[in-house]
């Protein structure tokens, strides 16, 4: 099983996810962006994920809506602005009305390694102000090693 | 804003991390903590009052000398937080791990019936 770091520095305004996979990018970019596959990773136990739309081209639109066990739904969606199989994915990201959170720009690079590949996949808010708004918000997209760095920081005597 | 968010506001700050810092060693005045930062009392007042309000500190009412104090469990929501969604996170690329192993044991079988 590949190794997840998730990553939130102080005073940036991206939240860095970083994945190392056991497949080339063309199995793991082929597996991350397809639909069907989707709601059998990207929910868990307190989330269901239905894919509504998802048209991987330059241009095309996607939209997802997770839905929490009390019936709450959150529908996302966002827009492909750059599809380079199996290396590069640019699109954006944002929560329909009434969701916690702004705009997102989401920067996803598939990089061969010696056994697999490393996905590093980058959130950039518009301002730092915008990101800190949303750590906390529930991040439903994303996790966090907000810097433990932080919190050690803090804390050291 | 809600409590969390306001935790991780007062904490996106690097002088109120060193105040932190500095109060997890003890309580400090406000001229205490004034001095390694080269910064007015004024200055250092409004951190404390923004760490206050996000329940990281907590002040002595003494009108003269309000010592700051840092809150023994002041960081467990955040941290607790932080797991949750590390733990969320690694659970949703483990399970996309196992869907494309899946995926490649099904290509194996399929080559080997060409």
């Amino acid at each position: 099983m590949g190794t997840t770091e998730l990553m939130i520095e102080p005073g940036r305004q991206d939240v860095v996810v970083v994945h190392d996979f056991d497949a080339p990018p063309e199995i793991a970019f082929r597996a991350y962006t397809d639909p069907e596959l989707m709601p059998r990773w990207k929910g868990s136990d307190r989330f269901a994920v239905v894919v509504d739309e998802h048209d991987l081209r330059v241009g095309g639109r996607w939209r997802l809506v997770m839905t929490r066990g009390d019936g709450t739904e959150y529908p996302m969606r966002g827009v492909f602005h750059e599809v380079s199989a199996p290396h590069r994915l640019v699109s954006t990201f944002e929560f329909e009305e009434g969701g916690p959170g702004a705009l997102q720009l989401l920067v996803e690079t598939f990089e061969p390694t010696a056994s697999g590949c490393r996905l590093t996949s980058v959130s950039l808010f518009a301002s730092v102000e915008d990101r800190d708004r949303w750590v906390p918000s529930g991040g439903l997209e994303s996790g966090t090693r907000s810097s433990m760095a932080l919190l050690d920081q803090a804390l050291a005597s | 804003m809600d409590a969390l968010s306001a935790t991780f506001a007062a904490l996106a700050d690097t002088t109120r991390r060193a105040i932190l810092a500095r109060l997890a060693e003890g309580e400090a005045t406000v001229a205490e903590l004034a001095e390694p930062f080269d910064m007015t009392s004024q200055a250092v007042s409004k951190h404390l009052r923004v760490l206050e309000e996000a329940g990281l500190i907590t002040r002595g009412r003494r009108a003269q000398w309000r010592p700051s104090r840092l809150r023994e469990d002041a960081l467990d929501d955040a941290t607790d937080w932080l797991e949750h969604h590390r733990a969320a996170f690694r659970q949703r690329f483990d399970a996309l791990d196992r869907e494309i192993a899946a995926l490649r044991r099904d290509e194996e079988n399929l080559d080997g019936n060409h």
